[in-house]
């Protein structure tokens, strides 16, 4: 069994009056991809939210045995996980290559700058059609291909934990297929994922490990292969049969 | 409800009685003429109370408008050598013009443009003023008579002294009254935004309007006084630096509260007259050092309120519980049409690159509650705010009891029998439950800012209170009527927003996403409420996350995935459907 | 109204108008990096203009001691705060030592030369350098803390820095205004047009700066991350861009234009210590004609404006600041309703 990179303990998260996450308990090991499926509002977003330290959250949160405090994007983002929101946030008033040669800001002017070379050639030969975009601006991109690209500047910050937040959100079936081949791709490479979303077919179909969400909590929990054969997802999705 | 003390009445009557002894007492003169300019401050500190606490818009310039009060007493005075009475007149009708001319003009202004452009004219008039061959320019005109009440001439600083201070308290008195009202409470619901006021039929313009023309008035009369008082007028009373010391005393005396009002502008002028004192002996050189740590008093203010500015001290003085009786207002005789109550036909919004919502056809029947349902991104949200009246549509039509209503503004909706609720609840959190619900109620009532401060309105206040309170009963929360608003629970917020929709009289309840954050008790006391308000006749048109409620509750649930139409059936057919499960599951890819 | 008279106020409207377009330039990075609707900006213009009158004089400028004490406090502050954070206490020393180097360089230099009669140019790099070092440490000592905060609250806080740069201005020098030497003595005859040598100078600064900073901001990487945090600031943090850093490094910016443009504008005007709001006003109207985001839009607007003052003053002399002022009120609603109709609530 690979070791562990991510610990979460006992993690709540509220929003004003509304607890949104409740004692959420999760492992997640080097080298996995682990998707968390569950319909919407079930507070998906807001997990990995809180996981790159966006949010405030109660619980803990342990990075490859490091104490992450909470609220600390910074904190979070120097250790080495980058998020993947479901905006985005991409810099549309900047080109491809701009929003690329950003993701590796935190290596400008150190030791290893010269390595941002590689890792761009190689963000490139994963997704060709940005480097046949590389001088368009961010903004003017399809939806597919800014899901690309915002996968591209996360791998570019040399990322330990890759979170990815609805990949599939707005995307055609095709092109749907085409990320999440991406996304096994880069496992198979040997990269950690912790990835949410709503299609829970396609997801787990990829993953090595599947939780579901429901109302703040994880109601699931197993292999991704098991999992996704388990009627029980279509009611948490559904809703319980209608008498 | 057992008749008690006014105990919270107790602060404000012995401050009554300590300012109306003090003068009697042998005091030295110089308290007297520092209450005497706390006095006048006060008087535009409570405008801005209304202006900024309450309606929530930010101004810079209300200097200004105590400029015009001054330079038209004076002018009228020294070059025409008219009565300050006259002077009086002149200045509010001068007042009234300037105020409603930017009043039209700035409060279109959004977000932060409008701090920008209070300060945009309120230097603008400093010139003015500054300029004026015929106003002094920047010397400024000298030589006012006092202000005589018949032949009694107020000029002695006492004399001076319980006239402004009796005037100061009937307006903190008028502002209480008004406040308390169904203006007033038009007028608090103004903070979060003009979408909730909106859908309840508030017509939102014209009560900024009246914020701004009020804290104008008493901006206005307070520079009357500042003129027969000083006895001269120069541009300093409009400058910009005037307009700040103003929001200043407000924020200090927690922006919202009129007992505030009084003690910002009294910490403000002891602070700034002791300063003076105290930097000249410290720095051992003359000069005008407090502007200094006046600077830094605010910023460190600003800094340490973790809530920004408007989160300050929210010391609103509770009225007492007034008696109610529930007791619904009659409800209007709204034709009914043959047909479904609401009709949607071929509706489409499209932005730019994006059909959100892609023709879409559905009915909804008096008396059925609909679910409109599908996963992220399906447009439900935005078909929502398209019968809402909240976004227009690029095409298609909205039929609601047979009339067209496809564009019309959330307003107009409202008074047509729609009413809505939001995703995130939208209610004055310092009101209480009742006010709050009266809200809605606010189209039935029609007594003004005039009626409220004569206190001429008691009975159709009687009459909007019980029929708030008769839907809180429907609704089931009439044990927390009198409380503050923001201390209910989220399930119980939800709920106070369908008894406010509820007492606009409609024929169609929208609601949106009303189980969100629930937890399972609140959801089933939700469900119970629809079942009853169905059972009555009302239609209810619900989009919902919340599978469990939607499957139990509604008759009929429309699903829409990629802006189009999907499916529409009972909630069994739908759950059995291979393309919703599809859609919602997803396919393998 | 004949050509020759056209063109005096066309070439004075000008002459003002290059030194707003500094400031208009300066209020819209502020704000497109920091959403900080800066009015105190105006307040660098006088310090940089008096520092240096100070200087030639032989004083050593009270701006200097605002600037350590401010540096000092800076420091301390963030030292303080990464002590809290458990960072090792030679890291955190050796930091504070590093962020007070070059304002204690400053000082000394100052401090050395200021009775030594240095050439105008010496002096004049030190009032900026003096100048410009204080916009970061405003930026950290009273923005800083408030990264999330509305925009009415960073309004107000602006205007609590205004007040008390501005009671400061007196403390340091005076109620007595100063008028610098020029750079640039003499006139360039163009026609029938009679142009100041020093307003020539001033405008030929003003492009080359304002080209300059368009340079940095798009093309180098630097610029680019700058640009990002304005673009979409959570997507900025989540790369690891800094905007605290970001709000620092755009203060120091804004600060030297404002120096800059107070050193040029000094030899025409004479600069008192209460001048900069009303100059730090008009520049800002400016830029909020811009949208306060599009650059060549708050430079036109800012020509504009000193065009309007320069016509507005020869017909009504008295009144041109008023015209100026309730110029903008028009723009203001126009950006609104444009504003609103783009999506925004109202």
């Amino acid at each position: 069994m690979n070791p562990e990179l991510l610990r979460v303990e006992a993690l709540m998260v509220r929003y004003g009056k509304a607890t949104v996450l409740s004692d959420l308990n999760l492992v997640v090991r080097k080298g996995t991809v682990v998707a968390i499926v569950g319909p919407n509002g079930a507070g998906k977003s807001t997990l990995l939210n809180a996981l790159v330290g966006a949010i405030p959250s109660v619980g803990k949160v342990e990075f490859d045995g490091e104490r992450m405090r909470s609220f600390d994007l910074d904190q979070r983002v120097a250790a080495g996980i980058a998020l993947v929101p479901e905006s985005r946030a991409l810099f549309g008033d900047l080109s491809v290559l701009d929003n690329l040669l950003l993701g590796a800001y935190r290596f400008i002017g150190q030791r290893g700058s010269a390595r941002s070379e590689d890792h761009l050639a190689s963000v490139f030969d994963l997704f060709p059609r940005l480097r046949e975009r590389r001088s368009q601006l961010a903004g003017t991109l399809s939806g597919g291909e800014r899901q690309m690209l915002a996968l591209g500047r996360a791998l570019m910050m040399r990322p330990r934990l890759l979170l990815l937040d609805e990949p599939s959100i707005g995307l055609a079936p095709r092109i749907t297929a085409d990320v999440f081949a991406s996304i096994a791709r880069l496992r198979d490479a040997g990269m950690t994922i912790v990835l949410v979303e709503q299609n829970a077919r396609a997801a787990l179909a990829i993953a090595d490990e599947g939780h579901v969400l429901e109302t703040g909590r994880l109601v699931l929990s197993g292999p991704a292969s098991e999992l996704a054969n388990d009627a029980r997802i279509i009611e948490t999705y559904l809703g319980s049969a209608v008498s | 409800m057992t008749r008690s003390l006014p105990i919270d009445r107790i602060p404000v009557v012995v401050a009554v009685l300590l300012l109306a002894l003090l003068p009697m007492l042998p005091v030295n003169e110089y308290w007297i003429t520092q209450l005497n300019f706390i006095g006048i401050a006060t008087l535009v500190v409570l405008g801005l109370v209304l202006l900024t606490g309450v309606a929530g818009l930010t101004s810079f310039g209300q200097a200004a408008f105590v400029g015009i009060g001054a330079y038209s007493t004076g002018y009228l005075c020294v070059v025409q050598q008219l009565s300050p009475w006259l002077g009086l007149l002149l200045g509010l009708a001068v007042t009234v013009v300037f105020a409603g001319a930017l009043g039209l003009l700035t409060l279109n202004l959004s977000g932060h443009f409008l701090p920008l452009g209070t300060i945009a004219w309120g230097v603008s008039l400093y010139f003015v003023f500054g300029n004026t061959q015929a106003l002094g320019k920047y010397d400024g005109l000298v030589g006012l008579p006092p202000i005589s009440i018949g032949a009694f001439a107020l000029d002695t600083g006492r004399s001076f002294y319980y006239f402004l201070w009796g005037i100061v308290l009937l307006s903190a008195l008028a502002l209480s009254r008004l406040l308390n009202s169904r203006t007033g409470r038009a007028l608090r619901a103004l903070k979060d935004g003009t979408a909730m006021p909106e859908a309840m039929g508030i017509n939102t313009f014209r009560t900024k309007l009246i914020a701004f023309l009020l804290a104008a008035l008493v901006a206005s009369i307070a520079g009357w006084f500042l003129a027969h008082y000083q006895r001269t007028v120069d541009p300093s009373v409009s400058s910009l630096r005037a307009s700040i010391d103003y929001l200043f005393m407000a924020v200090i005396g927690g922006v919202s509260s009129i007992g505030g009002a009084l003690a910002g502008a009294a910490a403000t002028q002891i602070l700034d007259d002791r300063l003076q004192v105290w930097l000249p002996k410290l720095t051992g050189s003359e000069g005008h050092y407090e502007v200094i740590v006046f600077g830094i008093l605010l910023v460190l203010l600003l800094q340490s309120a973790n809530r920004g500015l408007f989160g300050l001290l929210a010391g609103w003085a509770t009225q007492r519980p007034r008696r109610v009786t529930p007791d619904a207002l009659p409800r209007s005789d709204r034709p009914t049409s043959q047909g479904p109550l609401l009709r949607v036909r071929g509706l489409t919004k499209q932005f730019t690159g994006l059909t959100a919502v892609d023709g879409i056809d559905f009915d909804v029947h008096a008396g059925e509650i609909v679910g409109l349902i599908g996963p992220n991104g399906a447009g439900k949200s935005t078909t929502f705010n398209l019968i809402a009246g909240a976004l227009p549509p690029t095409s298609g039509t909205v039929t609601l009891n047979g009339r067209p209503v496809t564009g019309w503004s959330a307003r107009a909706i409202a008074h047509e029998g729609l009413a809505r609720s939001f995703q995130h609840v939208r209610m004055v959190p310092e009101m209480t439950v009742l006010e709050n619900v009266a809200l809605g109620a606010h189209c039935h009532g029609c007594a003004g800012v005039l009626a409220a401060v004569l206190g001429l309105d008691k009975r159709e206040e009687q009459a909007l209170l019980n029929d708030a309170a008769a839907h809180l009963v429907r609704v089931g929360l009439a044990a927390h009527m009198h409380e503050p608003a923001g201390n209910l629970s989220l399930g119980s917020q939800r709920l106070l927003e369908i008894a406010r929709a509820l007492s606009t009289d409609p024929a169609l309840l929208l609601l949106d996403e009303p189980a969100a954050g629930l937890r399972h008790a609140e959801k089933l006391a939700l469900a119970e409420v629809l079942r009853a308000l169905s059972a009555q006749g009302i239609a209810i048109l619900l989009v919902e996350h919340d599978m469990d409620l939607v499957m139990n509750v509604t008759n009929r649930i429309v699903v829409m995935e990629f802006g189009r139409l999907l499916l529409s059936g009972t909630p069994r057919e739908v759950q059995a459907s291979p393309a919703v499960r599809a859609a919602y599951l997803g396919t393998e890819v | 109204m004949d050509p020759s008279l056209a063109g005096i106020l066309l070439v004075d409207g000008l002459t003002h108008g290059v030194i707003y377009v500094q400031l208009a330039i300066a209020c819209v990075l502020i704000f497109s990096v920091t959403r900080i609707a800066f009015i105190a900006l105006g307040e660098f213009v006088t310090f940089g203009a008096l520092s240096l009158a100070a200087l030639h004089d032989g004083r050593v400028p009270g701006t200097l001691w605002l600037m350590l004490a401010l540096a000092f406090a800076s420091v301390l502050l963030d030292a303080a705060g990464a002590l809290r954070r458990h960072e090792p206490l030679v890291r955190v020393t050796v930091a504070a030592v590093r962020g007070l180097s070059l304002p204690i360089l400053i000082a000394v230099v100052v401090y050395w030369g200021s009775t030594r009669g240095w050439p105008l140019w010496a002096n004049s790099l030190l009032a900026l350098a003096i100048v410009t070092a204080l916009g970061p440490y405003t930026y950290r000592l009273a923005f800083e803390r408030l990264a999330d905060a509305s925009l009415l609250t960073l309004m107000i806080v602006s205007v609590g820095v205004h007040f008390v740069m501005t009671g400061l201005g007196l403390v340091f020098f005076g109620a007595e205004g100063s008028r610098n030497p020029s750079y640039w003595e003499g006139a360039t005859i163009a026609g029938s047009l009679r142009i100041a040598n020093q307003a020539l100078l001033t405008a030929i600064v003003s492009i080359l700066l304002v080209v300059a900073l368009w340079l940095a901001f798009r093309f180098s990487l630097r610029g680019k991350a700058l640009r990002a945090t304005a673009i979409d600031r959570f997507g900025a943090r989540l790369v690891g861009i800094s905007p605290a850093r970001a709000g620092r490094l755009t203060f120091a910016v804004a600060a030297l234009l404002a120096a800059l443009a107070g050193l040029l504008a000094a030899p025409g005007t004479t600069l008192f210590y209460d001048s900069g709001l009303v100059i730090g006003l008009k520049g800002f109207v400016a830029a909020v004609a811009g949208g306060l985001l599009s650059y060549p839009a708050a430079a036109a607007a800012a020509l504009g404006l000193g065009l309007i003052e320069s016509f507005g003053s020869f017909y009504a002399s008295a009144y041109k600041e008023a015209v100026v002022f309730t110029a903008i009120l028009p723009v203001l609603l126009w950006l609104s309703i444009r504003h609103r109709r783009a999506g925004g609530e109202a």
